[in-house]
């Protein structure tokens, strides 16, 4: 399968534009873009990391039985 | 005290054992059995398999860092649990075959109070006829070696289009039920960079295979993002990509068979087609271990505690039901067995209780569903979980609260890098949360301020610090505890 053979879906992929190219290398830029992704990456680690025993379960399931005495 | 037992020493089981030896006494036996003396920072395999990096900086020996820590290490391969014991030895066990085992030794034990699973996945190279480094013909990047061999032979084809000859490189999906797709997602652009940077970029085409119903899914059912003023599906944000960068694909397809530079493929929409290439990597479809289970009498436990595909059942919801009537609910919590409330399973080696993305079908039947992925991160923090609540009933006793860090509410970081260098290259960096989309609580299945994509080469800088953080975590050099999973 060529490219042309996969028609529509090429034919209406987004491209970017050379001043969207030279964003994504320029150094100044990409310097400020590092902390911003380092901060959503943070903040999406603090989200995920919610573990603990006493926190309210979002759509809560029973425990689940045991039949094996915890030692 | 107690006895903790680990199987496998991957990102969740070595999260496990190390967080439980920082919470627990020293009184408190800690053990790894794992058949792999090294520890592998398996996400800069990528970078290993088209050569950029060496084997020795994404791999470590395991025995000194234990050593260090005063957790046991058995180097070797569980074959069986034993979990109510057996006739001879009446407490609950392991059986294990020790790497330095002459034939016919009968198996090791090692008996446990708590046992945590995260042996990983096997390999399943037998799913596809053909497929494979190991008597195969395809490569692979999912171990340091798989990804040593895969390198080599791409030095090789780059070779030949240097001497004129041209070459196609399929890279992708071995099969329609295989997980993943990132790491193939991330391998395709690092070959593509290659190829530019050896200034043999137009001797290569490059066909990318995966059984993903659109580019840009990875196995979690795609993702929108805020671009530009719209909320877009991450299918336009990766066909971009691959149009930008030339490289053709092929979605919902099952690749069927492989033989000498050539395989076989089926899609969802009735195509069979055969596919020529002169260098395939090409990633397996995974299941358990394959770990045998009998009560005391020697009765089968397997089907009690392993779903059909091999992988531990732990307190998910395992009802079956159409797509329509899935829900983030019905992912775990605790990875807590159902069944025996000392058995724990993370990472990849829990048994998920169906995809995320819509399983899709050929016309001959065959399942085409990318399985959600449940590595870096997500294992990460799922081996953290499970440490936390055995300390805590090591500690507090056997009714302490379970720690929960439910599956579906979890967020998942998405790099993926295209070259190797602080200057030279780019990386599509994806954040999502949840990593189960939840249409009930959010219009795009996601939440949008944290459900993010961008191109650049911050991206890039970012994906070599987690290398070098991962890797200063997972040895315990000093503070490495600060360093979240």
């Amino acid at each position: 399968m060529k490219l042309s053979d996969i028609g529509s879906a090429s034919a209406a992929a987004t491209l970017p534009t050379p001043l969207t190219r030279f964003w994504r290398t320029f150094l100044p830029y990409q310097f400020f873009r590092f902390i911003v992704i380092n901060f959503k990456m943070l903040r999406l680690i603090l989200r995920s990391h919610d573990s603990a025993p006493s926190m309210p379960r979002v759509n809560a399931k029973p425990e689940p039985e045991t039949n094996s005495p915890t030692p | 005290m107690a006895k903790t037992v680990i199987l496998g020493a991957g990102i969740a089981g070595h999260t496990a054992a190390t967080l439980l030896r920082k919470k627990l006494s020293a009184q408190d036996e800690i053990v790894v059995i794992s058949p792999q003396a090294e520890w592998n920072w398996i996400p800069s395999n990528i970078w290993v398999g088209v050569g950029a990096m060496e084997r020795r900086e994404v791999v470590f020996p395991l025995a000194p860092v234990y050593a260090r820590q005063g957790i046991e290490f058995r180097q070797g391969f569980a074959t069986g649990l034993r979990p109510e014991g057996s006739v001879d030895l009446p407490q609950a066990h392991v059986e294990y075959t020790a790497a330095q085992a002459k034939p016919g030794e009968p198996p090791a034990r090692e008996t446990y109070d708590y046992l945590v699973n995260a042996t990983g996945p096997k390999l399943n190279f037998g799913a596809t006829p053909g497929l494979g480094p190991h008597g195969g013909h395809s490569w692979s990047v999912c171990t340091a070696d798989h990804a040593v061999a895969a390198a080599r032979a791409f030095r090789e084809s780059i070779a030949r289009m240097k001497n004129g000859e041209r070459q196609t490189l399929v890279i992708g999906m071995g099969h329609g039920m295989c997980t993943c797709e990132g790491a193939a997602f991330e391998y395709v652009f690092n070959v593509e960079h290659e190829l530019r940077r050896h200034g043999v970029r137009e001797r290569a085409r490059i066909i990318y295979i995966t059984n993903e119903g659109e580019l840009g899914d990875f196995g979690m059912g795609g993702l929108y993002l805020k671009r530009g003023g719209y909320v877009t599906p991450s299918r336009l944000f990766a066909e971009s990509l691959f149009v930008e960068r030339g490289i053709e694909w092929i979605n919902r397809a099952h690749v069927q068979r492989l033989a000498p530079g050539q395989l076989a493929y089926e899609t969802v929409e009735g195509l069979e087609r055969e596919l020529s290439f002169d260098f395939a990597m090409l990633l397996p479809p995974f299941r358990g271990v394959g770990l045998a289970a009998s009560d005391r009498g020697g009765t089968d436990l397997a089907p009690r505690l392993f779903a059909p595909s091999g992988f531990m059942r732990v307190d998910a919801d395992y009802t079956d039901r159409p797509f329509e009537q899935w829900s983030p609910r019905d992912w775990p919590a605790t990875y807590q067995n159902p069944t025996y409330a000392n058995i724990f399973a993370a990472g990849i080696s829990f048994a998920p209780p169906h995809a995320v993305s819509r399983p899709l079908r050929t016309p001959k039947g065959t399942l085409v569903a990318p399985a959600v992925p449940r590595t870096g991160m997500t294992a990460g923090i799922m081996g953290r979980t499970v440490a936390f609540s055995i300390a805590d009933r090591v500690r507090h006793g056997g009714e302490a609260p379970l720690h929960r860090t439910p599956f579906a509410t979890m967020g998942a970081a998405c790099v993926a890098s295209a070259g190797k260098g602080l200057w030279h290259g780019t990386a599509a960096t994806i954040t999502l949360y949840p990593l189960v989309p939840d249409y009930e609580r959010y219009e795009f299945g996601r939440d949008l301020a944290y459900t993010t994509g961008e191109i650049g080469l911050a991206g890039h800088w970012l994906k070599y610090v987690l290398h070098h953080l991962f890797l200063y975590k997972a040895k315990c050099r000093p503070l490495w505890s600060l360093i979240p999973e």
